[in-house]
């Protein structure tokens, strides 16, 4: 049961984070290749996931114990979004999804026509397109 | 509100930079030995096997201990037991002799034999000192530098959130693909602002667990200078006096500590136990019996539960426990020690600690990569700020990685001029560590490749000594008792699956291939 809690706990803070940053124009943009922030308040979902964990680490451990670990569990639980809107932001596709599911489906035909696309606003993935990319530039 | 001026960002800035350049290889020090603290106990076992005991909850008798202690102990005016706890499954004592040293011994509980040690100081003996005294005691002087260098950390936590203009804005971004320094700053900034709570929390309570320390006038006033009536009110410390010479015999220790168990037990409502059983003037009819609960495993707040028994009569002389007012101080000072029975925290604890390790290393390492084409590479500075920045960083760990090394290689009857087997380790770490400041001076930034593949040598050969010389495969002892030093085991292992990764990335990265990806600007 306590585990469990602890389990939930990781997970609504880790969702609530990817919320957040879904509801930021650049991070949607990269998940989705949507320009505009979607409709629904994602932050507003965001916030809810946040407080929704620090409440179960509140029932959980109490509140002499809860108010150490629950900013220690946000911020093991953000580490993630950083490197995984880096690397591979399509695995929070399914998330964005969730709040927008029928232009989210066409955006994905679109982008996978548009790529590779000439302009510098388009992050290389890997290393032979950064030497492609920098011959271009020069 | 006062509008955020460029010039004050600027001023934020040079603040930023100069402490942060200037005790940036201190504060990695005191981070890195610090998370390792949170481990200490376990890597207490993994340097001192005979310490690897399977954990039986069972009474102790300090009467028959006693009984048994050695002759010199017998007129000591201070004999100390530690009692076993979880983590800590062997009985601690120690006693001063006449002379004024100190003599340490360890028992197994559950035989009441006493266990021959590995010489070492191990990590309660020696990275728990380093982390707040970096063992220089001269003077106190490395306290005085660990507590400047705290208050510098408060300072770079407040300044950074100016420095960097969009660092809310730009809270998920990491662009590791765009320029080196870009790519720097951006880790530097989330690994920051993630662990700010605890930076701040962990930093200002450092501080303040020695506030009576480096301020201690004000405290001090209403007792007209004279800490010990301070402490004697605030913690409950008691002071025997002299002893008179009139030999008297010693009443039940046992029934002493079941009493104060059973009032302390009371007044919190949950079981406490005494962790601490002290005589003063043990044989003397001054003689008084000191018990104290301090490390409680089930919340964070210290408790002070003291009390003070008359040695010859048993008679209850003192029962103290925390006045209410420093309930605060007590919570802060606990979330400090991480002394509680909670190991999902002690994890993030030692991850946070990691964190900020990362934070000041790339820190340090921005601001070199961001000066590289505006100033000179060769000036004295930079060439300084180079070499504490790489033997700050892969130095220290190298060096720990020395010291868990030597002390699986060392015999155990080793000394060399004089100096003993448990402080030869200590020279292993600090030589290792000073030879690496030297070679990052000599090799530049060739180094990291260097100190990472030595890093990623001796996480392997530690692991290996370990198997080799107390044959505890990480695997099968996962199961068994010995979960702490297998747990050990595998973090060294992937330490050095770590280090070899960079070693094999900062090799690829030459001096050309660094143009290369700065080609692209912005």
């Amino acid at each position: 049961m306590n585990l469990l809690l602890l389990i939930i706990a990781c997970v609504a803070a880790f969702l609530g984070w990817a919320c957040l940053a879904l509801s930021q124009e650049r991070h949607w943009q990269a998940v989705t290749s949507i320009s505009s922030p979607p409709n629904v308040s994602l932050r507003r979902v965001g916030s809810f996931l946040i407080m929704l964990s620090g409440l179960l680490v509140l029932a959980r451990d109490g509140l002499s114990f809860g108010v150490l670990f629950w900013p220690l569990l946000l911020g093991a639980t953000a580490l993630f979004l950083p490197a995984i809107l880096a690397w591979r932001p399509s695995l929070l596709r399914p998330l964005a999804s969730a709040f927008s599911a029928v232009r989210l489906q066409q955006s994905t035909a679109s982008r996978e026509h548009a790529y590779p696309r000439g302009n510098c606003k388009a992050e290389p993935r890997n290393r032979r397109e950064w030497r492609k990319f920098a011959k271009q530039k020069r | 509100m006062p509008q955020i001026t460029p010039q004050f960002r600027a001023a934020m800035d040079w603040v930023h930079s100069w402490l942060g350049v200037v005790l940036g290889a201190i504060l990695f020090a005191v981070f890195w030995t610090g998370s390792l603290t949170v481990f200490s106990k376990e890597i207490d076992r993994w340097m001192i096997p005979e310490l690897r005991l399977e954990e039986r909850r069972q009474a102790i008798s300090y009467d028959a201990l006693i009984a048994k202690m050695p002759a010199a102990a017998r007129t000591s005016d201070y004999i100390n037991f530690v009692a076993p706890a979880e983590r800590t499954p062997q009985l601690g004592f120690f006693y001063r002799a006449a002379d004024g040293t100190f003599h340490d011994f360890t028992y197994d509980p559950a035989t009441g034999q006493e266990l021959s040690l590995t010489a070492s100081h191990a990590a309660s003996g020696f990275f728990y000192p380093f982390h707040h005294t970096f063992t220089i005691y001269w003077m106190d002087l490395g306290m005085w530098i660990v507590g400047f260098a705290a208050l510098a950390m408060l300072i770079l936590l407040v300044s950074g959130l100016f420095v960097h203009r969009k660092i809310f804005a730009e809270f998920f971004v990491f662009r590791p693909r765009r320029k080196a320094p870009r790519a720097t700053l951006d880790l530097h900034n989330s690994t920051a602002l993630f662990g700010l709570p605890f930076y701040f929390l962990i930093t200002f309570s450092g501080l303040l667990t020695f506030a009576f320390y480096y301020l201690p006038w004000a405290v001090a006033e209403p007792y007209e200078g004279n800490t010990d009536a301070l402490f004697a009110e605030a913690a409950g410390e008691y002071d025997p006096g002299e002893r008179t010479g009139r030999p008297a015999s010693l009443a039940s220790v046992d029934a002493m500590k079941a009493r104060a168990e059973r009032l302390w037990s009371a007044q919190e409502g949950t079981r406490v136990e005494a962790n601490i059983v002290r005589i003063l003037n043990h044989g003397d009819e001054t003689a008084v019996v000191y018990l104290r609960n301090t490390f409680p495993d089930d919340r964070v707040v210290l408790s002070e539960y003291v009390a003070v028994f008359d040695g010859a009569t048993g008679k209850l002389i003192q029962n103290f426990s925390r006045p209410p007012i420093s309930e605060v101080s007590g919570w802060i000072q606990g979330a400090h020690f991480m002394h509680v029975d909670h190991w999902p925290m002690r994890w993030l604890y030692f991850l946070a600690g990691l964190g900020g390790c990362v934070t000041i290393a790339t820190g340090m390492l921005f601001w070199l990569r961001s000066r590289e084409g505006r100033i000179n590479r060769h000036s004295a500075g930079f060439r300084l700020v180079e070499t504490l920045t790489i033997g700050g960083v892969t130095g220290i760990i190298a060096a720990t990685g020395a010291f868990l090394a030597a002390n699986r290689l060392l015999p155990s009857d080793a000394t060399l001029g004089g100096i003993g087997r448990a402080d030869l380790e200590v020279r292993v770490f600090l030589y290792v560590w000073l030879a690496a400041f030297i070679h990052a001076a000599v090799f530049r930034e060739r180094a990291w490749a260097q100190q990472c593949l030595a890093i990623a040598a001796l996480a392997v050969g530690a692991a290996a000594l370990n198997w080799a010389t107390t044959r505890s495969i990480p695997l099968p002892a996962l199961a068994s008792v010995d979960v702490a030093v297998a747990a050990i085991d595998v973090l060294l292992l992937l330490t050095a699956a770590l280090a070899t990764v960079a070693t094999v990335k900062l090799r690829r990265l030459t001096p050309r291939s660094l143009a290369a990806i700065r080609a692209p600007a912005e």
